[in-house]
Parts: structure tokens; sequence; C-alpha cells
């Protein structure tokens, strides 16, 4: 009896402690605490990292236009109110829109360069940590670089300590409060993350989906030229250019009459990602300005391969990189050709510019009938430069960019858009050109809105 | 004055020593078996004992003209004179009324009803029998006392529903999927379908309601559990067959009780609407969307390719249309159900056995089927007089097959299917649909390359076909080992396994397949080869899910009578395994007939035919598996006095592997305390009328957890790879919460059980409080914190809730007419009072969970009336009318406000069961009534009518012309459609509703046929009988016609079964 007893006395401890090694199990095999560099890469292989960029700037740049009855019937009261630069209730509420999708980017890049003090970097595994580490600091430079192209003024040296720009976080606790760094502070640490990309990732990458040594600094390349910093920009360029320089010559489009006529993954793209494209931006209801249309010369293959013929008159954009009606928000060499001539212009370097610029309009020209173009001045260069920019580079997230840095030069861009008779304009460096922040997040964090 | 005291008490006991002596016998069954447990009470004194294991007792003081009486439950009291107790000892007679000891059944124990402290309610076989149905859970909400059927309403998500429709005690939790009460089975928890139990097969329900009964099992126990006890064999009996069969048949579906707008004013809406050039855009779009017939006759018409004559008469003729009537016609038929049953057991001194057998047929409304055999073998040995064996052993294996589509199943893109859509023409040939596509387009897509690209509704359920199979095996074998004559080891182990496959062929002549066939392809514009990325022929997905849980069990039982005292206590550990696997894959071009498939290339991307996107072919391949362990242990132990008075003490640990769980909440005690006084049994106690008055009191915990949750950040893999790259992507599943605990809940539990007048009058009132803290609530965060939601779980809400359980069973007429009544009685009522996150007013309209309201509150905006002028709603806004909608529906509209209607959940429920008996003829009727709770009803949406282009009738009754406003309440149709005007409107106070009502659930009458039992006769009894169930609404408080359980349509059916049992 007494014997019984201790013996289930000792079985009872041989369970529990047993226990231990037994509640060890994962309740889910597909459960991940990251704790290798493969379980960080993996995190950066989500494929909303590339195809969720945000299109705000597109939708309120003059890349396109709709007509009125297209606009009447659009579905979209936030698409409405964007068209006309309401200034106010442009997104849904909710992690839906674009400035949640910028900031769920950021939180990935955090929680990698966060999770790197935990992970223990096996022999070998160096080359698999710099393209972790080196994509999270791509990612989260780029995300908040195109977060300060949509919600914060353009850079201005003078201003750019007070200047308001966007939320920084770098850190991925959630309880952290959101606060506006200075546009200085936000560019500070874009710059420093994606220079350190620059450095960790390798020349070229095995996709076009993951970033590289040239797409870190093609992107350095753009975020000084956003901030008119145009000897680093050319600097970064330069450094890009020498990685990869293939062209896609228009000559070679299989079928210049498909729906979508340039392929995604094309020669030039650098780096591949999508926007979050607003159904506004779909083709045929987005059409392309006529005055702009008509600039693309007889022989230059853009016209018909750039766009579609909607048979009432009107044209819309079908080139986009992304090989569908989504946008193409990456990074690609003909952008990079176009900045570097653009910095070299500007430097007083009139022929090597134009040299540049000559490179790329070749392989957009009916074979055999391209006549380079030259300029008298580089202050001429730089006119011609800007103009191919605008017709190179449709749809590409970027004339909101631009419009915003050059109106600081003087450029006067003044957009106009005519909705039912009336019409709408926005001027120069006007405050709408840091667009509103959404009222969600302004109601629950106070932070000051555009 | 101590002195004086003693000398008395010296004095007192010298003159009582003096004339009596002690008085011993034993006390015996009509079997002659020993009764422990018995009261024996000299009634000159009142001084009781308790005979122990071997029936004896001893009373010290006797004189010989004194007389005892003895009671002890199950058998009939007896007062007898010491005088005339022989050597035999006394024999009790078993108390035919009472027909057995409730015993009731915490799944680790058994315990004699009069000595729990806990809440429990005993659902009897008989009762449980009434009423005829597949699946066990169904027959309990109208029958238990406590239970109540989950509010079913409109579905909300932030509605705490839990998926098997029970509530027990209210709600527990604010998580639906954490909400349901825990199932035991035969002692383990039930791991997998319930519908694979028979009902046939069960002997009793007890439901554990309060802490006393259910803390015992620890953290899953938070909803309360409900304990389902199988037939077991039994000892010494002779082979007693039963068998049972039953066919049901339910009134056809009528889907013109579902609230729809007719066909005539949905085409005059459709022609309103184009007119005002709606979507007309659309009609250019590169994806081809589908067009409604009306909307492509009016498009005719404007493109002037038919006149305005012609188009109003091929309108007028898709007036006279309802698409229900078809469904009605072609889909819909009355469903049959069949369910036959068979039992056989015997016992011998050692051994008894019994096996049982369950077949049920269903054909459902749809034509779907569902079969269901099940094969039951339960073994006792006595192998030795210490050690006893038992197994037992269950085997189910159904198969369903879907039937036809459901009514609303079928959606056109963009809309609902239209109301005036025809699915077969008068010869009943089957008509297409353009439900994808516009019709034009369709026509001449691929100039007839392409697969044939319409939709056939009525035909297309005979090219697709989905079959589920399952089998399951719920072994228990148990040993069970007398140490000591009060001491006993029981070890058992679970085996249970749970296959479900289910496999969806969509033929290749089915509109999934032929779709997307045609999607992919592409055609040579030169040399009109086409090629298919998706290989021609049907398509088949298989799945397999597949559950495995494991438990050991070891358990102390003690279980000690000496003198006036007994104790009964457990105690054991459990270790318990539940792992959860599925795989499932898709095959393309798939041919039945040879069984041969073709192959889909996954990795790359193809054009698609419509808009020229480029897009991946769906690869189905998915693999999961989760395993869940836990680890307990646990004790129980109660001691009772002289018979009267009970305490009782649970306590339970429960560690578990959820991942990453802060070690100093991986063990978890719940634990609970009790004590029962039997004031019946004490000596002032002298009312002869009252048989039985027992006080109760528990306090205790219970635990509720969710396997979802963890603690720490974790991602999980993506079940496909990443779109381009082909890469293994992850996902954020948890975000970091180093504070993640258990949901409490902390039960107190008072409670009175009566019987009168020899137990024609018996029942029980009991009062509980709960108190619930740490709830899992969603906090929202902020999107700049990054998170791919909008929000995380916290334990951040608390709440209590209070209720009574009133139950009342009556003998009202005991003669040859006998007739019996019981009363169910429930009222309860919870408010949240803490969470963390504050609830906008937009959010707390249905069930939102408002602080210092229920969990089920339902709020409402002040309504102000209709414009005279325009037929606008009229709202509130800082106490003025006002028509600014978006500001009316915003999260900023002031809380205040709004107007608080009441609970979406009944505050009082519960069901009268009426039983009538006469001579062979028994009827048993039951009632139920749900009282002092609202509902939103439906109503015309207005948005949704322009977007989806389906309403709801009251568009018949809006606002029309200056005056309506008298008479109705439904606002004007405007356009454009405001939908922040609608939801006003929908959410006002005046669409709420009340939802009182009293249902006659059903109607038991049965006949007993005129055989007597004599030994070689094959028939031993047959009893024949007829249900009705679900007769139908008794009386309801709302005057609009709406079923409040039903209103959204269609009406239920009600179902009438005719069976026999018979006895061989």
């Amino acid at each position: 009896m007494k014997s019984i007893i201790i013996l289930i006395a000792i079985a009872a401890i041989g369970i529990l402690s047993g226990c231990e090694k037994f509640l060890e199990e994962k309740p889910d095999v597909k459960l991940v605490v990251p704790q290798t560099v493969a379980d960080l890469q993996s995190i950066l292989n989500h494929p909303l990292i590339y195809q969720d960029d945000p299109a705000g700037g597109e939708r309120s740049s003059d890349n396109y236009y709709v007509t009125s009855a297209n606009w009447q019937s659009m579905r979209s009261e936030e698409d409405k109110r964007a068209y006309q630069w309401a200034g106010e209730r442009i997104y849904v509420t909710g992690i839906d829109n674009e400035w949640a999708r910028t900031y769920n980017h950021i939180y990935s890049a955090n929680v990698v360069l966060h999770a790197f003090d935990g992970v223990t970097i096996q022999p070998g595994e160096q080359l698999a940590a710099n393209i972790a580490a080196g994509t999270a600091r791509f990612i989260r430079g780029r995300s908040i670089f195109n977060a300060l192209v949509v919600w914060a003024p353009a850079f201005d040296e003078q201003n750019a300590g007070q200047d308001l720009g966007v939320s920084l976080r770098t850190d991925p606790d959630v309880n952290i409060p959101t606060t506006r760094a200075s546009v200085r502070d936000c560019y500070d640490q874009v710059i420093a993350d994606v220079r350190e990309a620059v450095r960790l990732l390798p020349d070229v990458s095995s996709h076009p989906v993951q970033p590289s040594k040239a797409a870190a600094s093609a992107l350095l390349a753009r975020v000084f030229l956003s901030m008119r910093m145009y000897d680093s920009a050319l600097v970064y360029a330069d450094i890009s250019i020498q990685l990869k320089s293939d062209l896609f010559d228009l000559n070679n489009v299989v079928n210049p009459n498909a729906t979508f006529t340039v392929s995604r993954f094309n020669p030039e793209v650098i780096y591949h990602a999508e926007m979050l494209a607003p159904n506004l931006l779909n083709t045929p209801r987005a059409k392309t300005d006529s005055t702009l249309y008509r600039s693309y010369e007889t022989d230059d293959l853009r016209r018909t391969i750039y766009f579609k013929d909607n048979g009432d008159g009107t044209v819309g954009f079908r080139a986009s990189y992304s090989g569908n009606n989504g946008g193409f928000s990456g990074l690609a060499t003909n952008e990079v050709i176009l900045m570097r001539a653009e910095c070299l212009a500007r430097k007083g370097d009139t022929e090597p510019a134009m040299q540049e610029l000559n490179r790329l309009l070749q392989a957009r020209w009916r074979t055999g009938s391209f006549v380079p173009k030259s300029a008298a001045s580089a202050s001429d260069a730089l006119l011609i430069i800007l103009n191919e920019r605008r017709k190179e580079l449709l749809l590409r997230g970027l004339r909101w960019m631009d419009i915003k840095r050059l109106n600081k030069e003087g450029y006067n861009i003044i957009q106009k858009r005519m909705i039912n008779g009336v019409e709408y304009i926005l001027e120069p460096n006007e405050r709408r050109y840091a667009l509103p922040i959404p009222e969600d997040v302004i109601a629950a964090t106070g932070i000051q809105q555009n | 004055m101590k002195e004086l005291l003693v000398c008395l008490g010296l004095l007192f006991s010298g003159l009582v020593q003096a004339q009596t002596e002690p008085f011993k016998s034993i006390i015996r069954n009509e079997k002659l078996q020993p009764i422990a447990g018995a009261t024996v009470r000299l009634l000159r004194t009142g001084e009781q004992v308790v005979s122990n294991e071997s029936g004896s007792f001893q009373l010290d003081n006797t004189q010989s003209s004194d007389s005892v009486s003895i009671s002890v439950t199950g058998y009939r009291i007896i007062r007898i004179a010491i005088r005339s107790i022989d050597d035999l000892g006394v024999v009790m007679k078993q108390d035919t009324k009472e027909l057995e000891a409730v015993v009731l059944s915490t799944g680790y124990e058994n315990i004699p009803k009069e000595r729990v402290t806990g809440s429990f309610a005993r659902v009897s076989e008989k009762l449980f029998n009434e009423q005829v149905s597949t699946n066990v859970l169904e027959r309990l909400p109208y029958i238990a006392n406590g239970l109540s059927p989950a509010t079913t309403a409109v579905t909300a998500p932030t509605r705490v529903a839990p998926s098997n429709g029970l509530v027990l005690r209210g709600v527990s939790t604010l998580t639906s999927s954490i909400s349901n009460p825990l199932i035991i089975l035969d002692n383990f928890p039930y791991e997998g379908d319930l519908g694979n139990i028979n009902p046939n097969d069960v002997e009793s329900i007890t439901l554990l309601k309060d802490a006393a009964a259910a803390s015992i099992w620890g953290a899953r126990a938070g909803n309360g559990v409900i304990v389902i006890t199988t037939r077991k064999s039994r000892t010494e009996q002779g082979v007693r067959v039963n068998f049972s069969m039953n066919t049901s048949v339910s009134t056809e579906t009528d889907l013109s009780s579902i609230p729809q707008l007719g066909s005539a004013s949905m085409v005059e809406v459709e022609k309103y609407l184009f007119a005002q050039g709606f979507a007309l855009d659309d009609t250019a779009s590169p994806n081809r969307f589908p067009l409604s017939e009306a909307y492509s006759i009016l498009l005719e018409q404007h493109r002037g390719r038919i006149s305005a004559t012609e188009a109003d008469a091929q309108l007028e003729v898709l007036k006279q249309r309802d698409v229900r009537r078809d469904y009605q016609k072609y889909f819909y038929k009355p469903e049959v159900k069949q369910q036959y049953a068979m039992n056989i057991q015997g016992g011998s001194q050692r051994h008894s056995w019994l096996v049982s057998g369950g077949w049920d047929n269903n054909r459902n409304e749809l034509d779907g089927q569902f079969r269901r055999t099940t094969i039951r073998w339960n073994n006792i040995y006595h192998v030795t007089p210490r050690l006893q064996l038992s197994t037992n052993i269950s085997y189910t294996r159904s198969q369903t097959r879907d039937g036809r589509s459901r009514y609303g199943s079928i959606s056109f893109l963009r809309q609902s299917l239209p109301v005036y859509t025809r699915l077969a023409d008068e010869q009943g040939n089957a008509l297409p649909l353009y439900s994808e596509y516009d019709r034009e387009y369709i026509d001449t897509a691929g100039a007839g390359r392409l697969y044939d690209w319409r939709f056939y509704p009525l035909t297309d359920d005979d090219h697709r076909s989905r079959k589920t199979s399952l089998s399951d095996i719920n072994a228990i074998v148990g040993l069970d080992y007398r140490i000591i004559n009060s001491l006993s080891l029981d070890i058992k182990y679970r085996y249970q396994e749970q296959q479900i496959s289910s496999e969806l062929l969509q033929g290749a002549g089915s509109f999934y397949t032929r779709n997307l066939i045609n999607l992919f392809s592409q055609i040579d514009r030169t040399s009109g080869v086409v090629t298919r990325p998706i290989p021609a022929g049907a398509i088949l997905n298989r799945n397999r899910q597949q559950i495995r849980a494991q438990d050991l069990r070891g358990q102390l039982n003690f279980s000690k009578q000496w003198a006036s005292h007994n104790i009964t206590a457990i105690a054991g550990s459990q270790v318990s395994e539940t792992v959860n696997s599925g795989d499932s894959y898709g095959i393309y071009g798939y041919n039945p007939e040879y069984m041969t498939y073709g192959n889909a290339d996954f990795v790359n991307q193809y054009p698609t035919f419509v808009t020229g996107n480029f897009s991946n072919i769906y690869n189905p391949a998915e693999f999961s598996r989760t395993n869940i362990r836990t680890v307990s242990v646990y004790g129980n132990g109660s001691y009772t006095f002289l018979n009267r008075y009970s305490i009782s003490l649970s306590a339970r640990r429960d560690a578990s592997n959820l991942f990453g769980v802060a070690t100093n909440n991986l063990w978890n005690p719940m634990w609970s305390t009790g004590f029962a006084w039997n004031i019946n049994r004490e000596n002032f106690f002298e009312y002869d009328k009252i048989d039985e008055l027992k006080l109760r009191a528990t306090y205790g915990t219970q635990g509720n957890s969710d396997p979802a949750r963890v603690a720490v950040t974790t991602f999980a893999y993506a079940t496909n790879p990443a779109i381009y790259t082909q890469a293994a992507y992850s996902e954020l599943e948890n975000i970091y919460n180093p504070s993640l605990r258990w949901e409490r809940v902390a039960m107190l539990n008072i409670g009175l059980d009566f019987s009168f007048l020899k137990r024609r009058v018996a029942g029980s009132i009991e009062h509980y409080r709960k108190y619930i803290t740490d709830l899992y609530d969603e906090v929202p965060v902020e999107p700049t914190a990054g998170l791919n939601r909008g929000r995380m779980i916290q334990n951040a809400a608390d709440m209590k809730g209070h209720g009574w359980d009133f139950e009342l069973s009556t003998v009202n007429i005991d003669k040859e007419f006998r007739w019996t009544t019981q009363l169910i009685l429930n009222f309860y009522k919870d408010r949240i009072t803490a969470r963390k996150v504050n609830t906008a007013s937009s959010s707390s309209l249905d069930g939102g969970k408002v602080v210092g309201y229920s969990v089920f509150g339902l709020f409402a905006y002040k309504w102000g009336g209709l414009d005279p002028q325009t037929g606008d709603p009229i709202g509130f806004l800082d106490k003025e009318p006002s028509k600014d909608y978006a500001s009316l529906v915003s999260d900023a509209y002031p809380l205040e406000d709004m107007i608080y209607i009441g609970s979406l959940s009944p505050k009082w429920f519960g069901s009268i069961g009426n039983n009538f008996q006469w001579k062979r003829w028994s009827l048993a009727t039951r009632i139920s009534y749900k009282m002092g709770y609202f509902f939103r009803r439906p109503s015309i949406n207005h948005s949704t009518l322009v977007q989806n282009k389906t309403g709801h009738p009251d568009y018949e009754k809006r606002w029309q012309n200056p005056g309506d406003e008298r008479n109705t309440q439904v606002p004007s149709f405007i356009y454009p459609a405001n939908s922040s005007r609608d939801l006003f409107y929908l959410n006002s106070e005046i669409m709420a509703t009340r939802g009182d009502h009293i249902r006659l659930q059903y109607l038991n009458l049965s006949f007993e046929l005129p055989i007597r039992a004599r030994s070689g006769q094959a028939i031993q009894g047959l009893q024949v009988f007829v249900v009705a169930n679900n007769v139908g609404l008794l009386w309801k408080a709302n005057k609009l016609g709406l079923d409040p359980d039903y209103f959204m349509g269609p009406d239920p059916v009600k179902t009438y079964s005719i069976g026999a049992k018979i006895n061989l």
C-alpha cells in the first residue's frame, strides 16, 4: 500500500519534470520568433513591401486628367477630393491607406533591424546577414523618403530645420508616441539608412524586387535630387550607372498593340516596386494631357508604344514598367541616366549631359531615325533634359517630387484641373503640396495636420 | 459557575446513562447489499448517525421504546421501532418515484447530488429524448437550466458568438473564438466534430455552472462546462436489446418570406438610375463588367438599337418575374431525415458489455446528403474484486455531399443576383446568367475558340460536387484499482483521431472551370491557335484535416465514512496533447474518368484574357500543423459532517506550451471552495411536509485562454510563396505583449434546493455573480505604429454579471391521469466595467461593448422624424435638429447623445415543459420564451440599393410626397445615395424592436403498445411516437409580424417526426 503511493508519487514527479521539454513544442509550426537570418529575410520578402508604395503624389499630379463625367461617376469620394486638391479627407480611415501601408514597411524594417541583436550569425551567413540588414535599411530609408514626398513640403535648406516632416520611427515598439520630426531630421535618417544600404548590399541582386547596391545608389541619387543637392546626386547616379546601365530598346517591343506594351522586369529595372494605385489612375479613365502627348515626335516610338488611343480623341498611358494598370514606382536606368544628365547640365557640363540624354533617346527612336539632340548652353541643355524627363518618367510617382523641387527654383509650374466647368488651381509652393495626413491619425496622435 | 456546569453535566449524563444502551445494526437494500451513507435519526433525541461502507451504524444511547427514521437518497424513508429490527438489519425499499439516486458527473468524479456544494444542472435521458435530432447539442437550449441559445439576430463583427450556439449563464468573454462552453464526453474534452456523437447513446447531460463545479477544468472552463455521459453496461442483467427508429420531414423553406424588394420596383429603380447616368462609365471599362438585364435593355435603348416602347415592353416582362419562385421550384425540397439506433447489452457478475450502433440518413432542403454510422462498444471487466478494467470505444463515419447552391450564394460581380433573374425557360431549359462579364463581350470573345463563357445556374451544380467524409475514433481505456477500501487508483487513457477529407470537383462543364481556363487562354491572332496555361479538364481540390488528441490521467480517489464524518477526495495529474494538421492541394486538367491530370505553371505570370493584366495561376497547396500541449495537476476534496454540513475545496494548475508565454504565467492556478447545509436534517427541523431543504454557497475562479494569443512578437510563414520571387515570406502574427494573461472568471453562487409534499414540488433557486477580469480586448493601434492591422489584443477589459436560475418541478395531478410541469426561469444581466478603448458612438451600435452597459448593448441615434419637404431623416446634433449625416454617424458624435435601447441578449429566458400521462398515452410539450431584449430590424438601405441592386420591401413605404411623413418613417430615395444618411436611418431608435416572444418548441405524443412483457416473447415493449418540432410563435411583442429569431428570413421550417422504440 505504502509502496504503491510512493510509486505514484515518483511517477507524478516524473511526469512534471518531463513537462519542461514537453511544453517546448511550438503550438503552430508556422510561428516564428525571428531567430535566424532566414527568418529575418522572410519578413522582408513580403510581397506587399514591393507592391504598396504611396500613389498620393501621382494622384495629385498633372501626368493625367479625367473628364467631368468620369469624375462624377467615380465610386471613391476620397479619389474625387484628391483630384480637386481638396486638402482634406483624401484617405479612407484605418489601415487601408498609403500612410498606414508606408509605416507598415517601416515597421517590418524596424523589426528586422532590432531583431539582429538576438540573431546569431552562423559562419558563412555573413553575406545573407548583410543582405537582410541592407534590405531593411533600404526599405526604411525608401519608405520614409516616399512619405516625405507625399506629406512634407519640399526640402529647403533654409527652413528644413523647422518645416514639419513625417513621423520618424526607428524602433518597432508600438507604444512609442507618434510625433512629426523636422524635414531635415527625416532626410538625415533617409540618407543614413540608404548610405548604409549602399555599403551592405551586393552590387546586383538575384531578383529585381530585392534591392542591390545599384538600387540603393540610384535611390540616394533620387533623394539628393529632391533635396536639390545635385553634386551628391551625381556621385550616386554615377555609382549606380557603373553597376547597371542596360537600356531597353523600344524597337524590341514584341507586341506594340498589347494592352500593356512594356513587360515587367524589363532590362532597365534596377529595383521593382509598384504603387498602391487608386482607381483614379486606371485607363481609360485617366487620360494623358494632349499637349504633353503632342510633344512626342513622329519617329519617337514612345508616341505609339507608351500610349493607347482611347478611340475618342484621347490617349492613355500603357507602358508602366509594372506590366499592368498599377504604376511602377521602382528604380530604372532611364531615370538614373536622366538624373545624371540633369546634374551634369546643372554643373555646366553641357556636352556630357547631352551625350547621356542621347544615349537614352537612341533607345526610344525608331531604328535609324534618331538625330542626336544638341544644346547651345548648359541652361538650354537643362531645359531639354527636364522636358525629356517629363516625357520619359510618366506615372512613376516622380512628377509630384519634380513639381515641388522645380517650383522651389522658380519654374512656376501651376497645376489646373477642370471639373464641371469649375477650375481648380494649385499654385507653386502652396501648403497643399504636402498632402493631408489621414484624419484618424491626426485625431489619435494629436500631430499637426499639413 | 464552572463547577456547577460540570456538575450538571455529570448529573445529566449519569441520568441518561442509567436508562440507555448502545444499539447497533446494519442497513441493506432489497438485494441485501449494504447501504452506506444512510442517515439514522433517533426520534426521541434527534441524534443522527450515518451508516458506514458496510452499512452498519451505532446509536450509543437508546431506550427499548425508541424509534428511528432512516433516510437515504433513492430509497423510501422509513420509521421503525428498534425493537422490531432483527438480525438481518433494516431493509430499505427503493423509492420508485425518485427513479435513481441522482449522481452528478464532473468528468473527474461522480458526486451524489445531496453532497454537492456547486451548481449543477442535469438533463435526464427521458427529457433529452423528447426531441428528435441528429445532433446532440441542438436539443439542449430549451431544456437545460441556465443555458440559452446565442442571439442569432443580425451578424455584427462586434458580437460575441459561440460557434456551437450555446451560452451558459451569459457570455464570459469578449472574444468569439473562445466563447464556447467546454464539452466533455465521457470524462475527456471532446476535440472532434460534435456531430459525431449519436444522440441515442446519451445517458445524461450535466451542466457545470459555477466555480465549484467547473474549476476542476481549469483554464478551459471559463464559459462553463457541458458533460455528456453515454450509456454504460451494467453487471448482473440479462441480455437486453433496444431498437429505435424515426423519420422526420420538414416543411418546405419559404423563400418568399425573405424580405426583399420585388422585381417591379427594382426595374423602376434601375430605370431611374440609368437616367441619372449611373455606372455608364463601366460600360467602357476594360474589365467588361457584367450588366444586369434591365441595364442592358436600357443601354440598347440609349444606343438607339431598340425603341422606347420595345424597351418598356421588355422591362415589363422582367417585372413579372421573381427568381425566388425559380429557386423554390428547381432548388428547394422538404428536408427528410431518417435515424435508426440499436443497442444490445448484457452482463454477468464479472463482465458487462454494451454494443450500440446508429445510422442516420439525412437529405436536406437542397438535396445535400448526410449519412452517419456510429458504433460503440463498452466493456467493464471486474478482473479481480479490486481491479476493474473498462474500455469504451466509439467509431463514427459520416459522409456529406453538398446539394444545390443555396439562394443568395450566387452573386454578380459588384452586385447581388437581380430578383428578376430567370433560371429556366418555359420548357425548363437552363438559361445563361452573365454574372462576371458583359454579355456582348462574352458572346463574341475569342470568336468561338474559347469554351462557352456563360454561366447556367440551373445546371451548374450538376457539374460540381463537394464530398466530405469523416471518420472518428474515440477510445478510452480505464483501469481502476482499489488499493484499500477507501482508496482507489484510477488511470485513464484517451485516444481520439478524427480524419476529415473533402473533395471539391469542379467539372469541365462547370462555370468555375470554364471561366478560369478561358481567363488564362491566349489566342494567336494570325494562326488562331489557342494556348491554355490551365490545362483543359476538371479542377480537383482535395483537403485533409486530422485531429489527434491524447490524454493520460492518473487519479487517486479517496472516500471514507466513519461515524458521522465523510471525506471524499481526488487528486491527480493529466497530460494532454491535441495535434491539428491539415494539407490540401489542387489539380488542374483532371479527368475523373481516367484519373489523368495536367500540369499548370504556378511560377510564371500569364496575361489574362479580358484585361491583359498578368496574373499567377492559383496554387491551392497548403500545409498546416498546430500542437497544443497541456500538463495539469488537480485536486478536489469534500468533507461532510452528519450528512448535514459539507465543505468542498478544489484547485487546479495548468501549464501549456502556448509559445513564449512568460514563465510566471505558465502555471496558472484555479481554485474554488463551497459550503452546503442540509437544513432538513437538523434536529430542530420538524416540518414533515418539507422533504429537502439545502442551502449552498460557493466561490472560486475559472480561466479562459486563447491558443491564438502569445506574448512575444511572432511572425508566421505564409503558406504560399511570394509573388514574383517565389521566396518564402512571413507575416506579423503576434505583437510583443509581455503582460498577456488568461482571462479570469471569478464566480459566487448561492443556491437553495427544496422539495415539499413527498417530492410533489421540487426545485432550486440560485443566485450568482460573476467578476471577469483580464478580458482579451482589441485595443486600437494608431496606423503610424506600422502594424498591418488597426488593433492589437491585450488583457484590457473587465466585466460583471449576475443572474438567477430558478427551476420548479411539480406533480399537479397524480392519478390515472398524471400531469407534471417543469418550469425553468433564468435571469441574466451583465455590464462591462472597464475597457482601455473608448467606444466611438458609431461602433457602439450593435453590441459595441460600451463601458457601463451590457456586452450586447444596443444603442441608437435619436430620431427626429422626416423632413416634410424632402423626406430626409432628421437627427440631432448638439440637441438641434440636423441633416448633417456625415457628422451624425461619425465617430466624433458624442456617445452621451446616443439612446441606449437595451440588450440584444434576453434578460429573461427559459422554458415550461408539461407532461401528461393517461393510461398508455403520454404527451410532452415544451414552450420556450425570451424576454427583455431588442433587435434591430432591417429596412431599406438606399446606398446598397444603388450599388448592389438589392433592397428591403420598406422601399415601397418610402416618403415620396409632402404629407407622406404622417404615414411613414422611411426616408425618401435620393440619388446620388448618401450612405451616411442610410446609416443614420437604419441605426435610429425607430428601428429598435422588442424581441420578447414565446415559442411552442415541441410536442411529443407517444403511445405504449399493450404488450405484456413475458419471457420467451420476442417483443417486450413497443412505443410509438410523433414529434412536432419548432411548431411556431405563440406570442411576440413586436407588431410588425417579425419573428425575432428569423427576421432576416426565410421563416423557420417546422419538422414532424414519427418513430418507434422497441425493447426485445
